[in-house]
């Protein structure tokens, strides 16, 4: 039911956005509106971010579109917390709004660029949640239990080669390497944290992180 | 070359582990070498890798509404925009140049300011120096002042030294300037009888003594004689006890007293030799 809303008045909500009399296309699904006002050279979500960064409602919610089934996803693998995790999503999405033009396509791609501000967004809350104590985990133990998050089936087939990468890298580095990395994005522990629960001295994790990550980079320069 | 210690710095900064000191180190490192950049860009594509490993999730309708409406509400003026997509906006950069000229303004008072403050620098060290120098003056002129005093004492003894010896030399002139003159007897009663005469042309006074002469007559007295070229006649210096002699002064003033002489006559002495010669000096 939800999903259906989603698709159905997504246009007309964000045409409402400007308020400005120009008439936006109707709805439609996947990619298919994405070719307007785009050179050949620039990749689809950079053009978008270029276009939203102008004040095009239509562009953001394309963008918005794309992104907010696998910014959701990380969002929620972080915060372990539906509610917080949509809180997170309409922030970082604000962030978007607000900052498209900071993107700097020579620094990284769009995908990494949005990702790293929600895995940030989503860090920031862990932390604070975590300095607020057990006093905010007994409220929220006895708010109602939501339903857990619909996976999302329709995801383009360049996300998935995106996602197939990604897997083929991580496996091609060493265990302990990907264990530290991993805890490392995703948990919001610090590095003295981490050394604890691995039981390896600082130093180890330390270089376990920085050679994770470079050969992650390395593995999908370009892929991403 | 970055250092494996940078580029774990670098990772943690990607992971947004740091401190706020680091991370602005780190930032400052990647605005100052495109290396550094370069690797952070790496790292982050490194770590933007693992988000992918979280399953896609479709977001619940509602925050696609709460988002529209907080767009709706959003000021335009807090979206960061791309200059190309948006009309030349000259506030800015006036501001900036406004920023630059007051800036430049403050500096170019700072320099002058500097400027200022080094020569009065320099006058203080000239001041200092010329101080320096008119103590060291002084110190010299003191030292100088000391030995004068000293010199100036020495001079004063011998000033007074020298007035002791021009007291002797003017005692000495003076006995110089006394002419003596020995009497012999010209009396054939008395041949031993002698007479000496001090005579000082200066103060025309003299000394006479005498020895082995015989009294005079009752009636008579010896009286002595300056023989001066420049009086026709023997000058008298008056008439005198042959037992005590005593000192005498000339009746006229002499020049030159070439001899000295005595005769004996009457009582009370004459004006002119009347009487025999009975000393005369050589």
């Amino acid at each position: 039911m939800a999903a259906e809303f989603y698709s159905n008045v997504s246009l007309p909500i964000f045409a409402s956005i400007m308020g400005n009399g120009v008439a936006f296309p109707a709805a439609q699904d996947g990619p298919a509106r994405m070719s307007r006002e785009m050179s050949s050279e620039e990749p689809p979500e950079a053009a978008l971010l270029r276009q939203v960064s102008g004040g095009d409602a239509e562009a953001f919610d394309e963008l918005y579109t794309r992104w907010s089934p696998m910014l959701y996803g990380l969002l929620c693998k972080i915060l372990e917390d539906p509610r917080e995790a949509e809180d997170a999503l309409q922030e970082g999405f604000l962030h978007i709004w607000r900052k498209a033009g900071s993107y700097d396509a020579r620094r990284s791609s769009p995908t990494t660029w949005a990702y790293m501000i929600f895995r940030n967004k989503a860090i920031d809350r862990l932390r604070s949640r975590e300095r607020r104590g057990k006093g905010m985990e007994r409220i929220a133990e006895e708010e109602p239990t939501m339903a857990p998050p619909v996976t999302d089936p329709g995801e383009d087939a360049e996300n998935q080669e995106r996602r197939e990468a990604v897997k083929e890298a991580l496996e091609s580095i060493p265990a302990d390497q990907r264990e530290a990395v991993s805890l490392a994005f995703f948990s919001g522990l610090t590095q003295t944290e981490i050394a604890e629960k691995l039981g390896a001295p600082l130093g180890t994790i330390k270089a376990r992180i920085r050679r994770g990550l470079l050969r992650l980079g390395d593995a999908l320069k370009g892929k991403l | 070359m970055i250092s494996e210690q940078t580029e774990e710095q670098a990772s943690l900064y990607v992971l947004g582990m740091l401190g706020p000191e680091e991370t602005r180190q780190v930032e400052a490192a990647m605005e100052a070498d495109p290396e550094m950049a370069e690797l952070v860009h790496r790292l982050e594509c490194g770590a933007a890798a693992l988000a992918w490993t979280a399953p896609p999730l479709k977001p619940p309708p509602a925050v696609r509404r709460r988002l529209t409406t907080a767009i709706q509400r959003e000021p335009k003026d807090k979206r960061t925009e791309t200059p190309a997509e948006t009309a030349f906006n000259w506030l800015p950069w006036a501001i900036a140049a406004c920023l630059m000229v007051v800036v430049c303004g403050f500096a170019y008072k700072r320099y002058q300011n500097r400027l200022v403050i080094a020569d009065f620098i320099i006058r203080e060290h000239d001041q200092q120096a010329e101080l320096d120098r008119a103590q060291r003056q002084e110190t010299a002129l003191a030292n100088q002042l000391r030995a004068a005093g000293r010199e100036n004492g020495e001079l004063l003894a011998e000033v007074e030294q020298a007035h002791g010896q021009l007291a002797d030399l003017k005692a000495r002139n003076a006995l110089a300037g006394v002419k003596i003159a020995m009497l012999a007897s010209m009396a054939k009663n008395a041949p031993e009888a002698r007479a000496v005469v001090a005579w000082d042309g200066d103060s025309q006074q003299g000394i006479l003594k005498t020895d082995g002469m015989p009294a005079a007559g009752a009636d008579q007295d010896y009286q002595l004689w300056v023989i001066d070229p420049n009086y026709q006649t023997p000058v008298s210096a008056g008439v005198f006890n042959p037992a005590t002699g005593g000192n005498f002064a000339p009746v006229h003033r002499i020049m030159k007293a070439d001899k000295f002489a005595v005769s004996l006559e009457k009582k009370g002495g004459s004006e002119t030799p009347q009487g025999p010669i009975v000393m005369l000096s050589e």
